[in-house]
């Protein structure tokens, strides 16, 4: 099997570039999700019917659904309904020219986040034992104070290791942003292969790039870990 | 009249836990409630600063009256701003070193400034004796040290009354003594103190009032050695023969 | 592009249109995970075993299979085997049915991860089944089948269970390398209507992908209610106390505390 070797090396630069992208597109995606995600996550403890209700409803169909069909419904849907709602209020705007894909991105990968950041949330939430709240109640602490100074960090910390799981496989799921037109890495290496057909190299090099994120991504969350986990060094 | 407590009724699933408990505190007193398990003790002391919602009755605190089975969440939050409580597990916020655990209360909960809070947290930690330890987290210390943190972070944020619930059950026996000469030493510097305990000796060392608590009511009360040395109610004969170390009724003060 | 207005019937008569492909789907996703668990317990072992390339080998093939999209791998499979058998053994497979393509694809993937479920139950088993298997007789082999294994399943089951329904999500990246399965048949009904009616058509199959899901899960429910022994599973009865305390933990601040002291 001959390979482009120059090809492959040229090539790992330009696709390098699109990390930015790759990167821009997971962080503002997860930084949106969190506190929507907490909020409903919030709503499934307090167990409301309909709130409650919603938000598994919500969940469910976004952890049962695969996120290509997402992104290919969104895409479809909301260049649509932009166009519609614009056209109805009479502003001048072309949704389609203007509008840059990776804003219809982030709304994809957001709305996916939501759903799996909030069952983690949720499952952290819970896993913090009751007798912290009760304790900052009897000293005179607000629920909200309570919540904000000793179970929200601890919940952090339980659920970090998720929350990393969450963060590698968006950056996964980003490689699918090229189908809607967003230069990332996958996208960059897809058009430079077709220039002259070097398509196994091209993939090569994005697969690379693609250990390489995932490597960066696991040291820093690991190194976040050990940092925010001081009050648990020598527990059982 | 610091506190008094009246016809207090609690209902669990359809059993009566509390069935009409009234406790009068005086400023100073050492207040011990003993009973079997399942008695309501732990249950009324947590309805005192609700943690629990009594199902009747009324309480009188300093200058706030208050109806047990409905008060509002300012009059909860005012009277856990006069009250501190002790838990048979400590609960230490898990997340703060000793001295934040004692200061959250005074910083986040009575807006007192950080400098003059950290002062108090460590006068607190020294109080119960733990002044090398300010900076170490929950899980350095043992249950003994988790426990006096635990008092040190009541006894910071001033109280009119302490209360402790079964505050040794959860410790290994050689660190029960620790804590409980923190306790004697609070009761001795004039601290109202409620304590549901199993401490027998303790109660009779310190209690200024021993309250016998069977069933959800409170079936004798008094002063510690009427309680230890002549108790009234077959009950309290029948329970202090379970629990006292000489295995029948104190004929002395003292058991050895 | 018009403004058209979206039509529920279309969604609903697409469906029996759609619902032959499932069967490609299926096909593709069923042979994955057969041959993929059989890869990721092999794997298992490697990763157990005490020699040392071994392992690390395992270890770094997982590492790599959890970093890479299945997109990509999708893609370096589709293009690069074939070249790869070519310069090998001088074979040409590039007309073979895109399907094996993306099993051996999603073979690579599942094995990897399932590794991790089979590798971490099996250390899961406490080790004291294992002693206690050797000391009343058995040779470790026994014990190994007859004690740790079954044990090491029920422990695996949820976690597995997770793992195949991802597996049938990402098996819907098989259109991209021209594979006419659901989605595959779901985009050729788009095209052949000029690109209209393409939020139906995906609709129909998110419906059809979420109802499997449900299925799968409710299905692995089952299995492990009937063969946990009280190990892991919770009793309906815990199930409820502890959603009881999670509301009340937050909606009064209140631990559930039943009649005790």
């Amino acid at each position: 099997m001959d390979l482009d070797l120059d090809f492959m090396y040229e090539t790992f630069f330009k696709i390098l570039g699109g990390i930015s992208t790759t990167l821009e597109l997971t962080i503002l995606s997860l930084l949106l999700a969190a506190p929507i995600a907490f909020y409903m996550a919030v709503l499934r403890l307090n167990d409301a019917k309909i709130s409650s209700g919603a938000v598994r409803v919500y969940v469910s169909f976004v952890r049962g659904t695969p996120i290509i069909l997402q992104i290919l419904l969104l895409y479809s849907l909301l260049p649509s309904v932009l166009n519609t709602i614009v056209q109805t209020l009479g502003i001048n705007f072309n949704v389609f020219d203007a509008i840059d894909p990776f804003f219809y991105a982030v709304v994809v990968f957001s709305l996916n986040t939501i759903a799996l950041l909030s069952e983690v949330f949720r499952s952290a939430l819970i896993s913090i034992s009751k007798g912290q709240l009760e304790a900052g109640l009897s000293i005179g602490l607000t629920r909200f104070q309570v919540y904000i100074h000793v179970i929200i960090p601890q919940a952090m910390v339980v659920a970090l290791p998720n929350i990393c799981n969450i963060t590698v496989n968006l950056i996964k799921g980003t490689s699918l942003a090229f189908l809607m037109t967003v230069k990332d890495v996958l996208a960059i290496g897809k058009i430079a292969a077709s220039f002259g057909y070097n398509y196994i190299e091209a993939y090569i090099d994005v697969f690379f790039v693609y250990i390489i994120l995932c490597t960066i991504i696991q040291v820093l969350y690991t190194a976040a870990e050990s940092k925010i986990s001081t009050f648990r060094a020598m527990h059982v | 009249m610091l506190m008094q407590i009246k016809n207090v009724r609690k209902q669990f699933n359809g059993v009566d836990v509390l069935k009409n408990v009234n406790v009068d505190v005086q400023k100073g007193d050492v207040i011990v409630i003993l009973g079997p398990s399942g008695s309501g003790k732990t249950t009324f002391l947590r309805c005192l600063n609700f943690l629990e919602q009594a199902d009747e009755g009324t309480m009188q605190f300093d200058t706030l009256h208050l109806d047990l089975s409905h008060t509002s969440s300012s009059d909860i939050a005012k009277v856990r701003k006069k009250t501190a409580f002790v838990f048979q597990n400590y609960n230490l916020f898990a997340n703060k070193t000793a001295l934040e655990n004692v200061t959250l209360g005074l910083t986040a909960g009575r807006h007192v400034g950080k400098s003059e809070a950290l002062a108090i947290g460590r006068q607190a930690l020294d109080k119960v004796g733990l002044s090398d330890r300010y900076d170490y987290y929950p899980a350095q210390l043992s249950g003994g040290q988790q426990q006096r943190v635990g008092i040190a972070r009541a006894i910071a944020v001033k109280p009119d009354v302490i209360l402790f619930d079964e505050p040794t059950s959860a410790l290994d026996p050689e660190l029960i003594g620790e804590v409980l000469r923190v306790m004697k030493k609070l009761a001795e510097e004039g601290t109202t103190m409620i304590v549901v305990t199993h401490e027998m000796k303790f109660a009779q060392d310190v209690a200024t009032h021993v309250i016998f608590m069977d069933g959800g009511v409170i079936v004798e009360e008094g002063a510690a050695e009427d309680i230890f040395v002549h108790p009234k109610h077959d009950r309290t004969k029948m329970f202090l023969k379970r629990i006292l170390p000489c295995g029948g009724i104190c004929e002395e003060y003292e058991c050895r | 592009m018009n403004y058209r207005p979206f039509d529920p019937s279309f969604l609903l008569q697409s469906i029996p249109a759609l619902l032959p492909y499932l069967q490609i789907t299926l096909f593709v996703g069923i042979s994955s995970i057969v041959f993929g668990s059989i890869f990721g317990i092999l794997l298992a072992k490697a990763k157990l075993s005490s020699i040392g390339p071994l392992r690390w080998l395992a270890q770094g093939y997982t590492y790599v299979m959890r970093c890479t999209p299945s997109i990509v791998l999708l893609f370096i499979v589709f293009y690069g085997l074939p070249k790869l058998v070519d310069g090998l053994f001088n074979y040409q497979i590039d007309d073979w049915d895109r399907s094996v393509f993306a099993i051996i694809t999603f073979v690579l993937l599942f094995g990897a991860y399932v590794s991790e479920v089979f590798r971490s139950a099996y250390l899961a088993v406490p080790r004291g089944q294992y002693e206690a298997a050797v000391s009343i007789g058995l040779t470790p082999l026994q014990a190994v089948i007859q004690v740790v294994i079954p044990q090491a399943m029920i422990i695996a089951l949820p976690n597995f269970g997770n793992s195949v329904i991802n597996l049938l999500k990402e098996g819907a990246l098989a259109y991209t390398i021209g594979l006419i399965d659901l989605i595959g048949k779901g985009n050729l009904i788009i095209s052949q209507n000029f690109g209209a009616y393409a939020i139906e058509i995906y609709l129909a199959c998110m419906f059809i992908y979420w109802v499997m899901a449900l299925l799968i899960e409710k299905v692995f429910f089952i299995i492990e209610k009937r063969l946990d022994k009280g190990q892991t599973l919770k009793t309906v009865q815990t199930v409820k106390q502890d959603k009881k305390r999670a509301r009340l933990f937050l909606i009064k601040g209140v631990k559930f505390h039943g009649p005790g002291s």
